[in-house]
């Protein structure tokens, strides 16, 4: 019944959460999640939690900014938005992991070059 | 990145405010729930489930809660300090740890940073000088021959000042020593220099009285002036702020003190006073006039530049030079350089000391690793909970390693005060000759950040090894052997090769420090122990000098003497050029003698000098008048010089002739060469070491009075200065003291530094001492259990030991070879007479026999407790022992047996020993005999009521207790004559036989056979006709209730037992019949009753069975009485497990009794017949009658005996 979790590193949800940020405006943990959720269509099943340590780190390094706010169902919550320097990183790391993935895929496809 | 560095920041906000980041933190977490929750429901979920489905996808909130913390703040940090508080309650708990290990660490870390900060003083070029890293000298240079010199013609200084423009200052200087003269008396030697005036720019410092030297002082017919150093204006001047403007007389010159410089200006080197630079005497490039140049690097330059400018203005030639000029150049070195080019030169002594800075840790630190290692063994439940709990190795190495960490630090800062008080002391040892005031002014020996360095480095190598070393090696044990091993009592812990291998290393070093360090102590204490040898409180000094006029000195000198000498009370006055004490030092040469490094003090010295020191004479003579004449090359030498310089013979004859003399000596020897006259005895009060004595044949222009006197020296000074004043008011009388004062406080400097060392070497020793017991301890400990087994069993202590014993000596004998090596070597290569070391023959071999007696003595402590094995840890191994080495089915357990008998075992037929129990006791002789099942302990409690009147001997038929137990031989015949032997055996004379139940058989035969061996028998409930079975008593008896049987608990002990049997029946018996009747297990919980094995049972059965068909035992011959078990009354065997109210029972056990009552008569009646007129008594209680009425019995007994020396009427 529950779907086997597939273990997200950690590298990656940082993209997908920036990516989120980026995309979705200032959004706060739960939306993140929900959307991180949507888009994989639930073929990935990340422990929630995750997000929420992945955030901290994010803000330690200056990549995301937070400031409490208020939700659509009047409820306090921290929303966080990405910053400049977060911004550049994304950028470059999805230049990295496009590079990669279609050396990947070169490798694993031969035929459809 | 710059992502780090924000990362860094964060935590370190984080760290400084841990709430705000976990308040935070949790209410998102919250929200989050809160949020989901609420979403859910929106879907339709109910409430609950909503919320178990939320915080089922978010996660364990308190799992990421921890994450969250260790994401914020320092964690590292935290758990840094949480093992140092740790660390600070574990030393406080095993303080003997803390103190002596901390202590030990302390001394060698202060060495270490000592002999750190020593080097670094010498190879420093550290000026404390504004910008003294720009102050260079310039040093002409032989390519040639590659020889630096110091000195450097005044020409060429000439020249570079004028030329050179990349250093400014040029400056030049020479160094002199003179005694100065002022108003008071002499000082002198004094250290100063004949210094441009540049100089004093150079080295920016501003004076502290009046003005430096200036250009205008050196011009030529200026008026000469001084400039004077502060311990000068203190020691002479008594900081007299008036005396700028006084004169002073340097070299037959007087000087006007124009200024006092600072305390801590004595530049160029040490020197203490200031005089303009003229050479207008000289010609300049004469080698007289060399002065040593030095300046300021401008502001710009670099030392290249300027070393490439020096070189292209060049060296000038010299007149009269051997040398080409073409090899002559010039070098910018750093200014310290120019004066110790030789300590630059060898950077690999730098690194060499490093290396002996870290060694001489390695002893005490591997002794405290050891010791540590071993508790880690007692703490191993903690360390297998933290790693249980998810602590890595690394973590469980770093708590150890800061545990250590805090101790060391605390070591460490110690070290480091011990390192500042004392290197100053210990740098004699590096360089003996300089004298303490004489040290260039950059070297203070205050403790640089490079020593601090190194004494961090030092502490925390001293962690690694104390604490890393020994977690590491435990925890990787663990990791292999499992923690199954905790509770255990064997740890898998060893002390395997690396402890075996840093017990050796520090043993060695240990010793090749030692003989070493023993002569060091000698040469130090020896001359305290000797004493001065002199009534040095006798001996006043002074000196004598002339203000103005010299010429007349010399005759004023000899009048003042002659008239001290004539004086009442004045035992003896002599004159020397220097006091004692103060002798200036000397390289020579011996002629005959390969050149070498001997150096050697000098004095000059008049006719009455070694008279008035009364020092005896060895070989030759004294001085005599012609000695005192020109050209006059006597010499004497003191034993010393004897001794160490020449070697053999007695030096008369031989010739010495001076190649350098020290720097600051103020006194010239005679030229020449000099012939040596006479061995004087060591001169005890003054240096230790070779001295030479001339003759005075020169006049001097100031001289050492010595005075000895018993009259007190006060008065003394006193009428020496009245001399003084009568024959001339510029005579002057100065520095008057006492050669006690002077004396002792030469030994004052001496004691602490061989008081620091003796505490070093005792320390070091010590703990060799206790890393040889600790190891020992250590083997001992683990091999107990087999030291006490072996033990146990017989082996012979000596043996035991001798594996153990090899096991422990051998890091000792390891130790001791290698340091025997290392401390010839080392013995060979420090300067140990030269630092003041005395030499000690043979030293480095008693050193080696020393170290092995200690050690020996360390491993016989623990040693001697195995021998001596604690009784009650001996007990227990006992009793482990014999639970499993014993087979179950046998033996008591070895529980002492309190009766008062000697047990024999007595060989009574091929390969069947009995156990015989002799109680001793005196009178007719009876033997005791038990029923079947029992022992001859059954009699225990019995016979010792019996031994006041008789000779009591009991024994255990075979098949039973100790006896053997063959399958044969258990018909009454063969038991009979097994008596018979025993009787024969225990030599008792025609003994009464007393035997118990089953033992009638047997005295049923010897009375009918043995008649003559025996003088009668008694029959404890006994004397049966087994023929007549009982078959309506036992039919009755069997429908009786059982007794109950004995649950666990009474089964738990002998204790138990004795009391479920005495509610039972009674009573229980004997302890020993009791230990015999029942088996025990390991445990001492009873297993089972005894039984006799299988073929004795066999055999019994068969004989008993044979009764029931034929039972016609022969007539007994001698005199019996039997005794019968016979319930008087039916009350006798109701028991207390029967139900008394139960009519049927009552009913049962009347019809009992009278079954009972009727066997007893056809018994009685029986007996009687059988022995022929018998006595029959009854006893009612029970089978055992001689326990439960032992004292009717032994009236019967008695009662039997007396009837037998009676003539019987037949």
């Amino acid at each position: 019944m529950v779907e086997p979790r597939s273990s997200i590193l950690q590298g990656t949800l940082d993209l997908m959460v920036l990516k989120t940020l980026e995309q979705m405006g200032p959004l706060h943990g739960y939306g993140i999640a929900r959307r991180i959720e949507q888009v994989g269509e639930q073929a990935l099943v990340v422990n929630q939690g995750t997000i929420y340590l992945c955030l901290v780190r994010l803000l330690q390094k200056r990549w995301i900014s937070a400031r409490w706010g208020t939700s659509d169902n009047n409820r306090k919550a921290k929303f966080y938005a990405i910053t400049k320097a977060g911004r550049a990183q994304l950028k470059a790391e999805t230049e990295n992991w496009d590079r990669i993935s279609g050396v990947i895929g070169r490798v694993l496809r031969p035929e459809s070059s | 990145m710059r992502a780090l560095l924000y990362t860094l920041l964060a935590r370190l906000r984080d760290f400084v405010r841990p709430a705000a980041g976990e308040a935070d933190f949790d209410q998102e977490l919250e929200m989050h729930l809160a949020m989901a929750e609420d979403d859910k429901v929106r879907s339709g979920m109910s409430r609950e489930e909503a919320r178990r489905q939320a915080r089922l996808e978010l996660g364990g909130v308190a799992q990421l809660r921890e994450a969250a913390r260790g994401a914020r703040g320092l964690p590292w940090l935290d758990t840094f300090w949480l093992d140092a508080k740790l660390g600070v309650r574990m030393l406080r708990k095993s303080w003997g740890l803390t103190l002596v290990g901390g202590l030990a660490m302390a001394l060698t870390i202060g060495l270490g940073a000592s002999i750190f900060n020593i080097w670094d003083t010498f190879a420093g070029t550290r000026l404390p000088l504004d910008e003294g890293d720009r102050v260079v000298a310039i040093q002409p240079f032989d390519r040639a021959s590659q020889r630096v010199s110091t000195s450097t013609s005044f020409a060429d200084f000439r020249r570079w000042r004028e030329a050179l423009k990349s250093i400014e200052y040029v400056s030049a200087m020479r160094s002199i020593d003179r005694t100065v003269l002022t108003r008071d008396g002499a000082i002198g030697p004094v250290r100063g220099a004949e210094m441009s005036a540049s100089a004093f720019q150079l080295a920016r410092v501003r004076p502290l009285l009046g003005r430096t030297l200036i250009d205008e002082d050196e011009r030529v017919g200026a008026e000469p002036v001084a400039v004077i150093g502060y311990q000068l204006w203190q020691s002479a001047f008594s900081s007299d702020s008036a005396l700028l403007g006084q004169r002073i007389q340097i070299a037959d010159t007087p000087h006007t003190i124009v200024g006092v410089m600072p305390e801590s200006f004595r530049f160029p080197m040490n020197q203490r006073l200031w005089i303009p630079l003229h050479i207008e005497r000289i010609g300049e490039t004469d080698p007289k006039s060399d002065v040593f140049v030095f300046g300021r690097l401008a502001p710009g330059a670099s030392r290249e530049g300027a070393q490439t400018e020096v070189a292209t203005i060049g060296v000038l030639p010299r007149t009269g030079a051997s040398q080409t000029t073409a090899s002559l150049d010039a070098r910018v070195v750093p200014y310290a350089a120019g004066f110790f080019p030789e300590v630059h030169a060898s950077s690999w002594a730098g690194r060499l000391i490093f290396l002996l800075g870290a060694l001489f840790l390695i002893p005490p630190c591997a002794n405290i690793a050891i010791l540590v290692y071993a508790r880690t063994v007692t703490r191993r439940e903690e360390f297998a909970a933290r790693t249980a709990l998810g602590a890595s190795r690394a973590r469980v190495v770093m708590q150890l390693f800061v545990e250590l960490l805090v101790l060391a630090a605390g070591a460490g800062i110690v070290g480091f005060l011990l390192a500042r008080q004392f290197s100053g002391r210990l740098s004699r040892i590096v360089m003996p000759t300089m004298r303490p005031e004489n040290l260039p002014f950059w070297m203070d020996f205050t403790p640089s950040l490079f020593t601090v360095l190194c004494v961090a480095g030092l502490s925390v190598l001293a962690a690694a090894i104390a604490g890393g070393v020994p977690a590491f090696h435990a925890t990787g044990r663990w990791r292999r052997s499992g923690f199954a091993t905790i509770g255990s009592r064997g740890s898998a812990t060893r002390l395997g090769k690396t402890w075996i291998a840093l017990l050796a290393t520090q043993v060695a070093l240990t010793l090749a420090i030692l003989p070493s360090a023993a002569e060091m102590l000698w040469g130090i204490f020896r001359p305290t122990i000797i004493g001065p040898g002199l009534a040095v409180q006798e001996f006043l000094t002074a000196s004598l000098v002339m203000e103005g006029d010299t010429s007349r000195f010399d005759i004023l000198k000899d009048e003042a003497v002659r008239q001290l000498r004539s004086e009442t009370g004045i035992a003896g006055v002599t004159v020397s050029a220097t006091k004692l004490l103060e002798e200036p030092a000397a390289r020579i040469e011996v002629e005959g003698r390969a050149a070498s490094d001997d150096d050697a003090r000098f004095n000059v010295v008049d006719d009455r000098f070694f008279a008035v020191f009364g020092a005896r004479f060895l070989a030759g003579r004294n001085f005599d008048t012609r000695d005192f004449g020109p050209g006059s090359t006597a010499l004497i030498v003191n034993r010393s010089f004897v001794a160490e310089i020449l070697g053999d013979g007695n030096g008369l004859g031989r010739r010495v002739r001076y190649r350098r003399i020290e720097d600051s000596a103020q006194v010239q020897p005679p030229p020449g060469s000099h012939d040596i006259i006479g061995v004087v005895e060591d001169f005890p009060g003054s240096n230790d070491g070779p001295m030479m004595f001339h003759p005075m044949t020169m006049p001097l222009r100031s001289v050492s009075l010595t005075i000895r006197t018993a009259s007190g020296l006060a008065s003394a000074a006193d009428r020496l200065r009245a001399v003084a004043a009568r024959l001339d008011p510029q005579l002057r009388v100065g520095r008057l003291r006492s050669l006690e004062d002077m004396y002792w406080q030469r030994r004052a400097l001496d004691h602490t530094f061989g008081v620091v060392l003796g505490s070093v070497v005792v320390l070091v020793v010590l703990f060799s001492m206790a890393g040889m017991y600790t190891l020992m301890a250590f083997i001992v400990a683990q091999r107990w259990r087999e030291i006490g087994v072996r033990s146990a069993l017989g082996a012979q202590p000596r043996r035991l030991l001798g594996g153990i014993f090899g096991r422990a000596l051998v890091p000792l004998m390891i130790g001791a070879s290698v340091g025997c090596a290392l401390a010839v070597g080392l013995h060979s290569w420090l300067p140990i007479t030269e630092a003041g070391g005395r030499s000690i023959p043979g030293i480095v071999l008693v050193s080696a026999v020393l170290m092995i007696v200690v050690g020996l003595l360390a491993v016989s402590g623990p040693a001697r407790r195995a021998i001596r094995i604690d009784p009650t840890e001996a007990l227990r191994v006992l009793c482990i022992l014999f639970a499993v080495a014993v087979p179950a089915s046998a033996q008591q357990a070895e529980w002492k047996d309190p009766s008062p008998h000697t047990a024999k075992m007595v060989t009574v037929d091929d390969n069947v020993q009995l156990e015989v129990l002799d109680w001793g006791g005196s009178g007719p002789a009876l033997v005791l005999l038990a029923g079947l099942g029992d022992t001859a302990h059954v009699f225990d409690d019995f016979a010792q009521m019996l031994t006041a009147k008789y000779r009591v001997v009991g024994m255990t038929r075979r098949g039973h207790g100790r006896s053997s137990a063959p399958s044969v031989g258990y018909g009454a015949a063969r038991l009979g004559e097994d008596i018979v032997r025993v009787i024969d055996t225990m030599g008792v004379n025609r003994p009464v036989v007393v035997g118990h139940s089953f033992a009638g058989e047997e005295m049923h035969v010897l009375g009918a056979r043995d008649s003559a061996k025996i003088a009668g028998l008694v029959y404890l409930d006994a004397a049966f006709n087994r023929a007549d079975g009982s078959d309506d008593y036992d039919a009755v008896a069997r429908t009786l209730p059982r007794p109950p049987n004995p649950g666990p608990a009474d089964l738990a002990s002998f204790a138990t037992l004795r009391a479920f049997l005495v509610g039972i029946q009674g009573g229980a018996g004997p302890e020993a019949h009791l230990r015999a009747k029942y088996v025990a297990n390991a445990d001492g919980t009873i297993a089972r009753p005894w039984a006799p094995d299988l073929p004795v049972r066999q055999a019994l059965t068969a004989e008993m069975q044979a009764w029931s068909k034929a039972y016609n035992p022969d007539r007994v011959r001698v005199p019996a009485v039997a005794i019968y078990d016979v319930p008087k009354s039916a009350a006798d065997l109701m028991r207390p497990w029967y139900a008394a109210d139960d009519p049927s029972i009552r009913e049962r056990v009347d019809k009992l009794y009278r079954l009972a009552r009727e066997r007893f008569d056809r018994h009685a009646t029986w007996f009687k017949a059988f022995a022929d007129g018998g006595r029959v008594s009854e006893l009612a209680g029970g089978h055992y009658v001689f326990i439960i009425h032992p004292s009717e019995v032994l009236q019967e007994i008695d009662a039997f005996v007396a009837s037998l020396s009676k003539p019987t009427p037949k």
